[in-house]
């Protein structure tokens, strides 16, 4: 095959280069707001909230692992959002397909901030909860392997991986902007004098993020009903070359198959978890076992995400300079060397056994109040420590005695860590860089997965290995790191082993690493008119 | 380049099962030890619950994906990624 392109070749992937900006804009805002919306529910879960809202509070670790394993199955169906969707989009279009997609996200989101919650609605609040998470999962599923491909079927094919990194930012842009209306909710509500300032957010305010989805989803909808299509699904389309079964010729053709797996195990498997580790696992170790409290860590999650955003774009145009490959190989070895040095120093620096208190200031203070509807008392005692670095920390013991007193007392205890100015900016450098990593594996994929695959099927082809490295081996990683962590809990060491759990995520980038190395080839397909 | 290929074709074909095995070792290690936690009221019934939720969808998923894996093997083992194929005219 001639890597010299034809005239004819050239003019349709560059025809369009005075309209890109426009097609990258209604691209990239429908994405980022559908994972936006994918991303409110996990940022909560994340958070500890949707464990205690929609699942039984009689043990929160298990609370905890339930609304995980419900934020995961978004992420197990997206495959098959990517299948159905990826079908519709190679059979009737990009354009139409992905309008549909963004409708069934934004209404599940909406849905989502009125289900009441398991104290009043008991088991059928998670059902609905699962039920509605399905089809968000469903939707993103089919959403990024088309805007991803409509941008790359717009692009000149030198600029590729650079237009398609503008994408490629929606992810963690998405993330940035739940974390945001996250933000902003707790802090209209936050009431300091209360002993969780946080309680009205964590009871009702967690709506608000879901609820407001769906005026996003209408202006979104209104910019992409102005798009055309993509010229080179036209042009296949004008000359009757659709495929007539995308599925069976993406996955029943051998030479189409094994570029799946390749694809899959040779660049998105290993994408996936330095994506979820770097941002939503950092997120959730923070929270979890730093027990840093939960706005100082959105807040130094989201100045990390905004340093580090434009090296996604840096990354997608240095692609189309010296290839894709490296970069993408580059950024896994890193994560895979450097993943348990930056977990042990984030541990590090909220360690507050390693700090010193001034006991002097030490507070105390209890208060004992009934149950509401229940035979017994409650009563709470908040413990502030000042440490001599600034360091603050918050231990909150509830304590339910019953008036049956062959009861045992039901004992809650809770951290909470507000980091000085020092170790919080040493924290951000520490998720800077997780991120920078994943800004190198992430920033060219889309261009690369664009030119594995023909323009008939590509819409099918690409997604299926996007979804199953991104949203099942990365979707996964908190979920699985967790549970790794939970069992190495013994007796003897009641906290477990806190980096046990990276093995996961370590062990997948190894293995992408070693098969991209080995398989994937160097060169860039210039030709995607095929 | 290629011999390589075909012979961490073998790995792949080998690792597949190999992560299955240990998927279900691990699974069945972990369960009865858990309910006998449950049993003698260390743990919680919720815990027990969870472990089975996690076990089902990890080999739910994972055992397909090891299958894939092996496919990938069984392609490099026959030199189905001797020549560079990348682009997508050449499919």
């Amino acid at each position: 095959m001639s890597t010299t392109l034809s005239n004819q070749t050239q003019a349709l992937q560059t025809q369009t280069d005075k309209g890109i900006w426009g097609v990258i804009t209604a691209s990239s805002v429908g994405t980022l707001i559908e994972w936006y919306d994918f991303y409110i529910f996990g940022s909560l879960a994340a958070m500890g909230i949707i464990g205690k809202q929609f699942f039984p509070g009689d043990n929160p670790t298990a609370a905890f692992l339930s609304s995980l394993a419900t934020f995961a199955a978004g992420f197990i169906v997206r495959p098959f959002g990517a299948l159905f969707f990826g079908r519709l989009g190679d059979l009737i279009g990009r354009k139409y397909t992905f309008l549909v997609t963004l409708i069934l996200m934004g209404g599940s989101t909406f849905f989502i901030g009125l289900v009441p919650s398991y104290a009043t609605w008991g088991a059928a609040a998670p059902l609905t909860v699962l039920i509605l998470r399905l089809l968000q999962g469903l939707a993103l599923g089919g959403e990024y392997g088309g805007a991803a491909t409509y941008v790359a079927e717009h692009s000149a094919y030198n600029r590729r991986g650079y237009f398609t990194s503008f994408i490629q930012t929606t992810a963690t842009l998405g993330l940035l902007m739940s974390i945001g209306v996250i933000i902003l909710t707790q802090s209209v509500l936050r009431d300091e004098n209360g002993v969780n300032p946080n309680a009205a957010f964590e009871e009702w305010g967690w709506r608000i993020p879901f609820l407001i989805s769906i005026f996003l989803i209408v202006i979104s909808i209104f910019i992409r009903m102005r798009m055309h299509e993509s010229p080179m699904f036209k042009k296949v389309k004008s000359e009757g070359k659709t495929s007539k079964n995308p599925l069976k010729e993406s996955f029943t053709k051998k030479a189409n198959l094994k570029m799946v797996l390749l694809a899959l195990f040779g660049a998105t498997a290993g994408q996936g978890v330095v994506w979820y580790t770097g941002q939503y696992y950092a997120l959730s170790f923070m929270n979890k076992t730093c027990a840093i409290d939960s706005a100082q860590a959105n807040q130094i999650i989201m100045i990390a995400i905004v340093l580090v955003t434009p090296f996604f774009l840096v990354f997608g145009w240095l692609s189309d300079k010296i290839g894709r490959k490296y970069i993408m190989m580059a950024g896994l070895l890193a994560a895979i060397l450097a993943y348990r040095p930056i977990y042990q120093a984030m541990y590090n620096v909220s360690d507050i056994n390693k700090k010193k208190e001034l006991t002097e200031q030490t507070k105390v203070d209890t208060k004992t109040e009934p149950v509401k509807d229940k035979p017994a008392v409650l009563q709470t005692e908040k413990v502030t420590k000042i440490f001599e670095d600034g360091t603050k920390a918050v231990l909150i013991t509830k304590t339910t005695k019953f008036d049956n007193d062959s009861k045992e007392p039901k004992i809650e205890k809770s951290k909470s860590i507000t980091l000085n100015g020092s170790d919080k900016w040493t924290m951000v450098g520490l998720i800077f860089i997780q991120i920078f990593f994943v800004t190198m594996v992430y920033g060219p994929i889309a261009a690369f997965l664009v030119e594995i695959f023909p323009t008939k099927i590509r819409y099918t082809s690409m997604s299926l290995p996007y979804h199953v490295g991104n949203g099942i081996f990365g979707g996964l990683t908190p979920y699985i790191v967790t549970r790794i962590i939970e069992a190495t809990k013994t007796e003897a060491q009641p906290s477990g082993d806190i980096l046990a759990g990276l093995w996961y995520p370590i062990g997948v980038a190894i293995l992408t690493f070693i098969i991209g190395m080995v398989y994937l080839p160097t060169r860039t397909d210039k030709d995607v008119t095929d | 380049m290629n011999a390589l290929k075909r012979i961490l074709g073998i790995v792949w074909l080998v690792l597949a099962p190999v992560l299955i095995v240990m998927m279900f070792n691990q699974l069945f290690t972990e369960i009865p030890a858990l309910e006998k936690l449950v049993a003698a009221g260390k743990k919680p019934a919720s815990e027990l619950q969870s472990t089975y939720l996690f076990w089902i969808i990890t080999i739910t998923i994972f055992v397909p994906i090891a299958f894939g894996l092996a496919l990938f093997g069984y392609y490099s083992v026959k030199g189905e990624y001797d020549r560079d194929v990348m682009f997508s005219a050449d499919l």
